[in-house]
């Protein structure tokens, strides 16, 4: 296949979902959509790196978890880089038509440290295996099972004290 | 696994999935990223029903592309992602893997012989000098996190990022010191901008984190040893911009602005003596908060700083306030002989630095210009737009040059002897060569 088609293979397969998950991690749909925008003009770059067809779909959302990353790091870090200044970005939860039990969960899902949030969206919206979050994050499937586990048991600590 | 870890699995899918259901991608986005990759040398293969309206296309844009590649004499496989006007000329381009940063914060600075470029945000991040002439590599050190660059004196290049500052051996990228800000009670402060010159630099730290209203500190420090001299904190509840301060009788005006929305009653511009780090004055720029890269330039007595409140002129010996020029759009300002020069909206409006008066006013066609700077050896003035930027001479209707990058550019493109060093957020370096006029 050439490199082209598969690009547009794996945009037309992959983007909606990757959208989702991009924003699901940064809590905002304007920098999800960047981030994979981004995604795959870096793919495209590297498309002489991509020997195996069947990897590139988790090659692609290795780039997008590691944009992510990089963008909410660059929050934390130097806080207010957006161009606009001050501009003001609707949360997510903001923008969609959650259930009040649903905006509980995603709450509490957002108040979990960074890691712990990644493995949780990876396993519950993207279904991924622990090593497949593993290969994913770049950590080992331990990090992956001790963080999915803590994240998990703080949620129910938190969701159970909302009663 | 209990029945409460069932509830919480199950709840946790019914929710994420109700989130991400409701995120529904934008029509554009093949576009915009085939927009985008148009630029690459690694042309999309035009689908049949695109040949005849891009067979069409290119008739006429062969005939612009072979005379702009008949006009300049370097590589044409780089020269297709850029469009640039024909007295401009690539002289090389590098790619790198990681992004630099946005905002304009600065990650890029030349010198005679080097390139010096930091990767932004990137982890693990580099500092490379590359061969001014040619883009190769001179050297390059790897940080485990991101390093923004901050001058370079007296042989040393001066990094820094959280909790550290570096000093390189410009020759070899060696590292002569390090200063460990946490042992120097600056938990949690990061580089922003640096006055680096010799004998004694003054380096710009910003505390980091949310709610974080810490005040900037500025260090005195020696550049050949990384002794630090003095240190003065500015404003509780204030952030340095990424306005690279501006060094004027042996003072460097920083600019600040406010941590988050009410935090301090304004940002300030600080003169801070260079000798022993006391402040020779300030004043407040506004109650907003707003993280811009627009310096303050000077004129013989006085400063120009750019502002929420517009254009603001002090004396430079005192801060006094002699006139301010209101503006529209972005605040810039940027020296031109004995005259300053300002945007008001997309107009570039020539002032008499002694009282504010409108000179002249031209018309840029850069979109959205966001600073100014002058050029060295009469190449005009620099107007700068998110992708795009443009040689003028103010007194002129007509642009000397112009580039347009297939990108945003993610810091200031720097010139010296008509040499322009641009950053993209595609990761591309590119040096280009700029006329004299």
């Amino acid at each position: 296949m050439q490199g082209e088609e598969l690009l547009e293979r794996l945009f037309r397969d992959h983007y909606t979902a990757l959208v989702r998950l991009a924003c699901l991690l940064v809590d905002d749909r304007e920098s999800g959509e960047e981030i994979v925008q981004d995604a795959f003009v870096r793919m495209h770059a590297n498309l002489n790196r991509v020997r195996d067809l069947d990897a590139a779909p988790a090659y692609l959302r290795s780039i997008v978890l590691n944009l992510a990353r990089s963008r909410l790091r660059r929050r934390r870090v130097a806080k207010r880089h957006q161009e606009v200044p001050g501009e003001f970005r609707a949360s997510l939860e903001d923008l969609a038509a959650l259930r009040d039990d649903q905006r509980e969960v995603i709450s509490a899902l957002r108040s979990l440290p960074e890691r712990q949030q990644q493995c949780l969206v990876l396993r519950y919206y993207a279904e991924l295996s622990e090593a497949e979050i593993a290969t994913a994050l770049g950590i080992s499937a331990g990090s992956v099972k001790t963080h999915t586990s803590r994240g998990r048991a703080t949620l129910a600590e938190r969701l159970e004290a909302l009663r | 696994m209990n029945d409460m870890d069932n509830s919480v699995d199950d709840r946790l899918r019914d929710a994420i999935g109700a989130l991400a259901v409701g995120i529904e991608p934008s029509e554009r986005a093949w576009s915009e990223i085939d927009g985008r990759l148009g630029h690459s040398p690694h042309r999309r293969k035009p689908t049949t029903w695109r040949v005849a309206i891009l067979g069409f296309a290119c008739v006429a844009l062969a005939v612009s592309v072979t005379a702009a590649l008949l006009l300049t004499r370097d590589d044409a496989s780089s020269k297709r992602r850029v469009a640039h006007a024909p007295k401009t000329s690539i002289v090389w381009e590098r790619q790198f893997a990681s992004p630099v940063t946005p905002s304009f914060r600065r990650s890029v600075m030349l010198d005679r012989s080097s390139v010096f470029v930091s990767e932004g945000y990137a982890e693990p991040s580099a500092v490379r000098a590359l061969n001014r002439e040619t883009g190769a590599t001179r050297w390059s050190r790897t940080f485990p996190a991101a390093v923004f660059i901050q001058g370079s004196a007296d042989g040393v290049v001066i990094v820094g990022g959280y909790g550290s500052l570096t000093g390189l051996d410009i020759g070899t990228g060696a590292v002569r010191w390090t200063v460990d800000l946490p042992g120097e009670g600056l938990g949690a402060y990061e580089p922003v901008v640096s006055a680096v010159r010799s004998e004694t630099s003054a380096i710009g730290l910003s505390s980091n984190g949310e709610g974080d209203v810490r005040p900037p500190v500025i260090l005195g420090l020696n550049p050949t040893s990384g002794t630090i001299r003095w240190r003065t904190p500015l404003a509780v509840g204030t952030d340095l911009t990424f306005a690279q301060p501006l060094v004027d009788n042996d003072a460097a005006v920083f600019l600040t602005t406010l941590s988050h929305p009410g935090s301090a009653p304004s940002g300030d511009a600080y003169a801070v003596n260079l000798g022993d780090g006391s402040i020779r004055w300030d004043v407040p720029l506004g109650g907003n908060q707003g993280f811009g890269a627009a310096s303050a330039v000077a004129t013989p007595g006085a400063v120009h700083i750019p502002s929420q409140l517009g254009i603001i002129t002090v004396a430079s010996n005192d801060g006094t306030i002699e006139w301010r020029f209101p503006g529209t759009g972005a605040a810039a300002v940027a020296q031109v002989g004995d005259a300053v020069v300002a945007l008001d909206g997309g107009a570039i409006v020539t002032l008499d630095s002694s009282d504010g008066r409108e000179i002249a006013r031209t018309t840029t066609s850069v979109i959205g210009p966001q600073l100014l700077d002058s050029l060295s050896g009469g190449r005009g003035l620099l107007v700068l737009g998110l992708t795009s930027a443009q040689g003028i001479d103010p007194g002129r209707d007509h642009p000397l040059w112009s580039i347009t990058w297939p990108d945003r550019l993610a810091t200031i493109p720097v010139e010296s002897d008509g040499m322009l060093i641009s950053s993209t957020m595609d990761g591309r370096i590119t040096a280009f060569r700029i006329p004299q006029t």
